[in-house]
């Protein structure tokens, strides 16, 4: 049960974030900060430290700026194998999220 | 006596307590040495980039030098240096720091690509230098901030910390020593993971991998640095590399298999490396799994760690004649080896004597870096002695 949790969110992470790499800088600025705030509003994850937060504040400013940082980011979500990126959010979840 | 017999001979005398040539400090090598022996030096860091909160240890407590100035051009970065570690000055701009008269010792932290100019004008104004590794992009410019540092009888550097982290300076000496007879193989290995390091910002990764699409890269020309310098500093200079490297997360120049043969020693070397995406190793600084082997016709010497410890095992052991002898109570923390470094360059220019990594060692491992990348990327056997940057540009694409 919980490896069929842990594939079915990593994929959906997964298509959000190839999905959300297609649109433009500026908007992708507006999602990460609207993101933060929403994780902002939740109970802290002493897990990850608040690496999370500091890691969406990052995106926004990157996105915000935009090339050739930005561009770079995309090229890392595209170019990667799928399976490496899933694989980061597969760890992340469990070593943050969950902790199991 | 080829080179790497001579530092073998001079390491062994260290180990049996003996004083040798080559351990004996140089005197007046270089502009300031002699005066600035009367007091404690001051030193100035310039680039207050992720890098620089590991290289300030090495100035506090520090019997031959100060941390006298810092230099960004980014103001709240002064500002929360300065709030940190109190240096007596700080400078937004490279060429007043360069003015000041009050300045012993630059040390350089710069972005790779700044390094030559900085070194120059630093140089050039009379200061020594210690620049991070890696020492340059191009074989050129290490040519140039060689030439700038005899030019003004200034003591050239390049900061690279592995070299002095504690379990591979004992493990040297045990080499040194004979104890696992003579090196038959060396390997280094470097896996990196994405999980359990401290917080670094996105962009220190970026830039970094971003360096691959100009034909150096993360792993092998930077982080590499550290290990291709032990590689030599352990055995003596390369004669020749092969390997293969392969691509992650688009830029991240790993994994990959790299193997070399020393020009002076029948020893092997091997270097491999590969990315984790999914591997949780908790560190305090870099989530990097570390490791040497170093096998020899009678032993062999293992240390499992340097800036984390993923595996629940003594930094050091050495196994010979059938007993496995562990050195628990070494010092084996990562931040020592910064601090070390520190030390020893303090002392060369106070009181004589030579880096480990001197700027012509230091254009050897950018020699060697690049041999690994083209080999990894041809296929084919090259000789770093071989690489001008005319081929490097040719074989690098």
């Amino acid at each position: 049960m919980r490896e069929k949790l842990l594939k079915i969110q990593t994929e959906l992470i997964y298509a959000a974030m190839t999905g959300a790499m297609r649109l433009p800088d500026h908007v992708l600025a507006a999602t990460m900060k609207t993101i933060k705030d929403i994780a902002r509003a939740m109970p802290e994850n002493p897990k990850d430290g608040g690496e999370m937060m500091m890691r969406l504040a990052e995106m926004e400013e990157f996105f915000r700026i935009g090339p050739p940082d930005s561009d770079a980011l995309r090229k890392i979500i595209f170019d990667a194998r799928p399976s490496q990126i899933k694989s980061v959010i597969r760890g992340y979840l469990i070593n943050y999220v969950y902790d199991w | 006596m080829p080179e790497s017999k001579k530092r073998a001979a001079a390491a062994r005398g260290k180990a049996a307590g003996k004083k040798t040539a080559t351990a004996a400090p140089k005197s007046g090598s270089a502009r300031g040495g002699a005066k600035s022996a009367k007091r404690k030096l001051r030193a100035a860091v310039v680039g207050l980039g992720d890098i620089y909160r590991l290289h300030m240890p090495g100035y506090m407590d520090n019997p031959d030098c100060e941390l006298y100035a810092v230099c960004d051009c980014a103001e709240e970065k002064v500002c929360a240096c300065v709030d940190c570690w109190s240096p007596r000055k700080h400078y937004a701009d490279f060429k007043e720091l360069l003015a000041d008269p009050g300045i012993d010792i630059v040390e350089i932290l710069t972005p790779h690509h700044l390094h030559c100019e900085m070194v120059i004008a630093a140089a050039n104004a009379g200061k020594h230098v210690s620049v991070q590794k890696p020492m340059c992009n191009s074989l050129t410019e290490a040519d140039r901030m060689i030439e700038a540092a005899r030019r003004n009888g200034v003591m050239l550097k390049v900061f690279e910390n592995f070299v002095f982290y504690p379990p591979y300076v004992k493990a040297k000496e045990l080499v040194a020593a004979g104890e696992i007879g003579e090196p038959l193989t060396v390997r280094f290995k470097l896996g990196t993971c994405m999980f359990g390091a401290r917080y670094y910002p996105l962009s220190v990764e970026l830039w970094h991998m971003l360096e691959v699409e100009k034909g150096m890269g993360q792993a092998i020309f930077d982080d590499g640095y550290h290990k291709l310098s032990q590689a030599v500093d352990l055995i003596g200079d390369i004669d020749v590399v092969r390997g293969w490297v392969d691509r992650s997360f688009a830029y991240a120049d790993m994994p990959g298999a790299l193997m070399w043969r020393y020009k002076n020693s029948d020893c092997l070397g091997v270097f491999d490396l590969g990315l984790s995406p999914n591997l949780y190793n908790k560190s305090n600084y870099f989530s990097a799994d570390e490791r040497i082997d170093i096998t020899g016709s009678k032993g062999s010497i293992s240390i499992t760690r340097c800036s984390a410890q993923m595996l629940d095992a003594p930094a050091l052991t050495l196994v010979k004649g059938g007993r496995r002898i562990l050195f628990d109570d070494i010092r084996a923390d990562w931040q020592d080896s910064f601090a070390d470094s520190t030390r020893h360059f303090a002392k060369c220019v106070r009181f004589g004597g030579e880096p480990l990594l001197t700027g012509e060692r230091g254009k050897k491992i950018v020699q060697f870096a690049y041999a690994c990348i083209i080999a990894g990327k041809t296929r084919g056997e090259i000789r770093p002695d071989d690489l001008t940057d005319d081929v490097i540009a040719e074989l690098n694409k």
